[in-house]
């Protein structure tokens, strides 16, 4: 309630200040930001992360954040289907592991532990950056896997716009989508609404039931609607102040697997976020501070119910609300141009109700977590620098053991773009409230999940400035986890959490960019290949064959590529997605139920031209342009051959 | 050299085109020829498989020869059984196979294992058992009405309402006995000729089986529920019924709330009755295993025939015709699992591997 009133108070602040801003002759800002830059970029070496092209960006707004990191990063995503659940394992590991940050708040479900990446649309974030393995520890711990920064940018133009998008496709799928940005002085705003609906009743050929026929998916129809704020406003030169909210319904209703010929069900689920976040920063000579802080509400309905000859039986009716605070501190002191030291301090606060209304059962809960971590980065020249990081987390009364980084960047040959990276992390990931709490099989007892991470990577950039860019790195990895928390089946249906399994992951991740202009033409290959071994290191049953074997679902081998040209006001993008092999069983022993290898191509043809003085696009596009009939997941329908079409009005 | 270049790219890119191509063209599998198998013997086991999966399946096991065979329907059929393969009974030489979260069972000629018809239609199937020639009544979880399936025509006939979800089911002279299982306490009583429920007793929480004995009294099994649950916990008991008049004859409680009884079976001869005593979490007491126990013994069995020792049990079988016992370990769920065969008197005999979450046997 009082991070409610605040916001409000935050919002009253930016409106008069806006009035008043007004009035007051135009004086130019000459950002801090700038001035910090070469201490932010001491602040990211011997970091592995990725940068997402904003042209990337650009080109998938229509898109679900699941759909632009399948399509342009080493990230696997385990998809439903369009608009359904989609989840992300980063370097082999659970979905839980892949940390997201919002604008520096953190979004995982503190219930679930995870983010369902079809719920972020590209349309509401204009920067993605991923943290590989221990590289994200600066932001936070948890991330075993990795961490995902999703934020948003300000553009600092006086001019007023708004953009519209609108797009029909296949299955009767409409988006719309509408953002108005302003940004005046030192005043800076865009809202951006959306809307999805989707009937999704593709035909597909069904071979699980034996009737061998193309059937329509059933009962998989969804809508999602989405409003979002952004503001940033400057004080002085030395400080500035923004604020984020987020607002999303989405309604879901949840398909059967293939060989479903039952009587017939409604199984559908509910989302609502409400997510708001609010930044000071302040710049001094030789320091910043940054205090962010926000609230999140979001709740997660899920229902199941069976036909019967007396009409629907309700089997679940289960309902969950979440209330967290997020508040961290950053400060950063830099000594010179060659030492930084940076502070972070977080405070989160957590309450779960979690109740379904047909078994009775449920809990509330509430969490705690306190974190500091301190590091120092140092330039020793200009082709050595390395940092050192300490971390330690305070959760629910107990302190996890420190949590150490290192690393140390070097460039390899001199006036060379060839830089060599390398850290180490050790990092610890809490277990989430269902894991502690869920009746039955919930164990309180269970202790904090425990990662090593070690990371060589080396990077080759060229042509900074010239007309044909090119980059290039290659990346390996291994991570080992300890009371790594599974749900088993203790006897007779009910299953149970426990810090049990033992993980090696280890890997190689390889990307390649390159892109070019010319006068008239454009071009631009983007592409990511992983190779990904994860297994399960220990025993802990009599006769399990899983030992050394790949973990259900993660594909050894994943790549994407992607062609982008352009021509006078033509564009022209064709990308692939190949995903390997998955097992569905941890032996890895072969069954019926191996999901074979596939590989998806889409293609986009745009044409952008002006209509009444305004910019305009109209975009034609194909998805699995080759009618692949495949599984991403074992038995779940997937839509063949689709299309759309997008147009897009800048005014 | 540029020209050279220019070709190596050309081929390049119709070496790409090619692979795309072969890519993209769908491949049709042909189903695999029907294998035959003894026509005599066997037992086939039902993988139930992980819930929301889809990858249930059958495996035919052969213990003369001692030949396992996975997978059996689908090799036969090129299709999968589906989704939670809960369990199998044969009648006039036809298997049926409930499959729980398909909605279905699955019809089958029990010598090679081809598909003869789906009966389709249904909300959460469990069990089947045969009253007459052109009836039958399934369970159903998620329902309140137990289904009547013609097994002539494979046809839903009608049902019976009860009220709550359904369990298992024995015939007794002209009556059914079904328990009601999840977050219940009844074993219901059904006339099989009007198909009316008669009447119903109340027994320990959570009935999850029953059987007849050879004094046509019927044995149930509860497993007392779980704890923290609304419908809360109370110790399990094994209650002997007499089913004329139909009352509670004795109860047999068991002495701690950990433990969780599942599983019960009976001899061909009606007179030894079999068990799984498990108990809740992952530390198994002594007391777990495979249990025998003679229908006219006046307390329960003090130790274990087969001990569990630090595996979990989770499926049993009794050969109807030597009392061999079958039973299942799912070990972790997700890979394939392992059934052994014991003697009557609990001597090993073998060990084979399955598929996953083998959990329901049945003798052909």
């Amino acid at each position: 309630m009082i991070a409610l009133k605040v916001i409000y108070i935050l919002l009253f602040v930016f409106i008069a200040n806006y009035i008043c801003a007004q009035s007051i002759a135009d004086s130019t800002f000459i950002l801090k930001e700038v001035e910090v830059k070469a201490k932010k970029q001491l602040k990211e070496k011997a970091i592995i992360k990725t940068n997402i092209d904003t042209s990337l960006i650009q080109e998938s707004l229509d898109a679900s954040l699941s759909n632009l990191l399948s399509k342009h990063s080493p990230v696997f995503i385990k998809t439903y289907g369009q608009g359904a659940l989609a989840t992300v394992s980063f370097r082999g590991t659970a979905a839980s592991h892949t940390q997201v940050e919002w604008n520096g708040m953190n979004i995982n479900s503190p219930m679930l532990g995870q983010v369902d990446f079809s719920l972020i649309p590209v349309y509401f974030i204009d920067q993605v950056e991923l943290l590989h393995g221990g590289s994200s520890l600066q932001f936070g711990s948890g991330a075993l896997g990795g961490s995902v920064q999703v934020n948003s940018e300000p553009i600092w133009d006086t001019i007023f716009k708004t953009t519209f998008i609108q797009t029909a496709g296949s299955y009767a799928t409409y988006q719309s989508f509408v953002k108005l940005s302003a940004g005046k002085n030192k005043f800076c705003y865009d809202i951006r609404l959306y809307h999805e609906q989707s009937e999704n009743d593709f035909l597909f050929y069904n071979n699980a039931t034996g009737l061998w026929n193309y059937e329509r998916q059933q009962n998989a129809d969804y809508q999602k609607n989405g409003a979002l704020l952004n503001t940033w406003y400057h004080f002085n030169n030395n400080n500035s102040i923004s604020l984020n909210l987020w607002g999303q319904l989405t309604d879901r209703n949840l398909p059967p697997v293939m060989s479903y010929q039952g009587s017939g069900r409604n199984e559908k689920q509910q989302d609502k976020e409400l997510r708001m976040t609010g930044k000071w920063k302040k710049y001094g000579k030789n320091y910043k501070s940054e205090l962010t802080t926000g609230y999140t509400k979001t709740s997660l309905d899920y229902y199941l119910a069976n036909e019967t000859p007396l009409g629907l039986f309700v089997n679940y009716d289960s309902k969950s609300n979440i209330k967290s605070c997020y508040h961290k501190y950053m400060f950063e002191r830099s000594f010179g141009n060659k030492t930084l030291f940076t502070a972070l301090l977080n405070y989160n606060y957590h309450i779960a109700t979690i109740f379904d209304h047909k078994e009775l059962t449920g809990y509330d809960a509430t969490r705690y977590e306190t974190g500091a971590s301190i590091s120092v980065h140092h330039g020793f020249s200009e082709r050595i620098s390395a940092y050192c990081l300490l971390r330690d987390d305070y959760v629910d009364n107990d302190f996890t053991p420190l949590m150490p980084s290192v690393g140390i960047e070097y460039q390899a040959i001199k006036k060379t773009p060839l830089i060599i990276r390398s850290n180490f992390t050790g990092n610890y990931h809490q277990p989430t409230l269902n894991d502690l709490y869920w009746l039955p099989g919930g164990n309180s007892e269970l202790r904090p999940e425990q990662g090593y991470t070690g990371d060589i990577a080396v990077e080759y950039k060229m042509g900074k400035d010239s007309m044909i860019r090119f980059s290039t790195s290659i990346g390996s990895y291994f991570s080992h986890i300890t009371d790594w928390i599974i749900w088993r089946p203790g006897e007779f249906r009910y299953w149970q959490a426990d810090n049990i399994k033992q993980v090696y992951a280890r890997g190689i991740e390889y990307s390649l960019s390159a892109t070019g202009t010319g006068i008239k033409f454009k071009w631009g290959i983007h592409s990511n290949y992983t190779y990904t071994k994860t297994t399960n290191e220990e025993e802990t049953l009599p006769g399990d064959n899983s030992v050394g074997k790949q973990l259900i679902y993660i594909p050894v081998h994943k790549a994407n590529i992607m062609l982008d040209l352009g021509y006078r006001k033509f564009v022209f993008h064709y990308s692939t997605v190949y995903t390997g092999e998955r097992f569905t069983t941890s032996s890895n022993e072969p069954t019926r139920h191996t999901l074979q290898a596939y590989i998806l191509h889409d293609v986009l043809l745009g044409k952008q031209f002006g209509l009444f003085k305004n910019k305009a696009e109209i975009q034609f596009k194909i998805n699995n342009l080759f009618n692949i009939n495949y599984q991403a997941i074992l038995w779940r329908a997937m839509p063949g051959r689709n299309y759309k079409i997008l147009i897009k009005f800048q005014l | 050299m540029l020209l050279s270049e220019n070709k190596k790219i050309r081929k390049y890119l119709c070496l790409m085109l090619l692979i795309l191509i072969s890519l993209a063209s769908c491949k049709k599998e042909s189903p695999e020829p029907i294998q035959q198998y003894d026509e005599d013997k066997g037992i086939f086991i039902c993988n139930e498989g992980n819930f929301t999966y889809g990858n249930g399946s059958l495996t035919f096991y052969d213990p003369a020869e001692g030949s396992v065979s996975n997978q059996v329907f689908y090799n036969a059929n090129n299709f999968p059984l589906g989704d939670v393969v809960q369990s199998m009974a044969i009648y006039d030489n036809k298997g049926y196979i409930v499959v729980n979260n398909s909605g279905k069972i699955m019809v089958i000629n029990i010598d090679n294992f081809t598909h003869i018809y789906t009966i389709s239609n249904l909300t959460s199937p469990r069990y089947i058992e045969f009253i007459s020639s052109t009836k039958a009544y399934v369970t159903d979880l998620y329902s309140p009405y137990i289904t009547i399936i013609d097994p002539a025509t494979y046809t839903i006939t009608g049902n019976i309402y009860i009220g709550n979800g359904t369990e298992q089911i024995v015939k007794v002279g002209d009556n059914v006995y079904v328990t009601g299982w999840s977050h219940n306490n009844k074993v219901y009583k059904i006339n099989c000729n009007t198909d009316l429920l008669t009447d119903s007793i109340t027994v320990a929480k959570q009935p999850n089986s029953i059987v007849k004995d050879k004094h046509n009294r019927i044995w149930v099994l509860s497993d007392g529920g779980c704890q923290g649950t609304p419908y809360g916990q109370d110790t399990a008991a094994l209650t002997c019924i007499n089913t004329c008049p139909f009352e509670i004859e004795k109860k047999f409680r068991f002495p701690s709330m950990e433990t969780s009884p599942s599983e019960l079976l009976i001899n061909l001869t009606e007179d030894t009755l079999f068990f799984i005593n498990g108990s809740w979490g992952s530390g198994t007491g002594n007391q777990s295993g495979v249990c025998r126990m003679p229908v006219d013994a006046a307390e329960l069995p003090s130790e274990p025939l087969i001990p569990e020792g630090i595996r979990l049990f989770y499926g049993l079988g009794i050969d109807p015709e030597n009392s061999d016992i079958y039973v299942s370990d799912a070990i972790d769920y997700v890979q394939k699992g392992l059934v052994f065969r014991y003697t009557a008197s609990g001597e090993k005999k073998d060990s084979i591997k399955v598929d996953i979450i083998p959990g329901a046997f049945c003798f052909k």
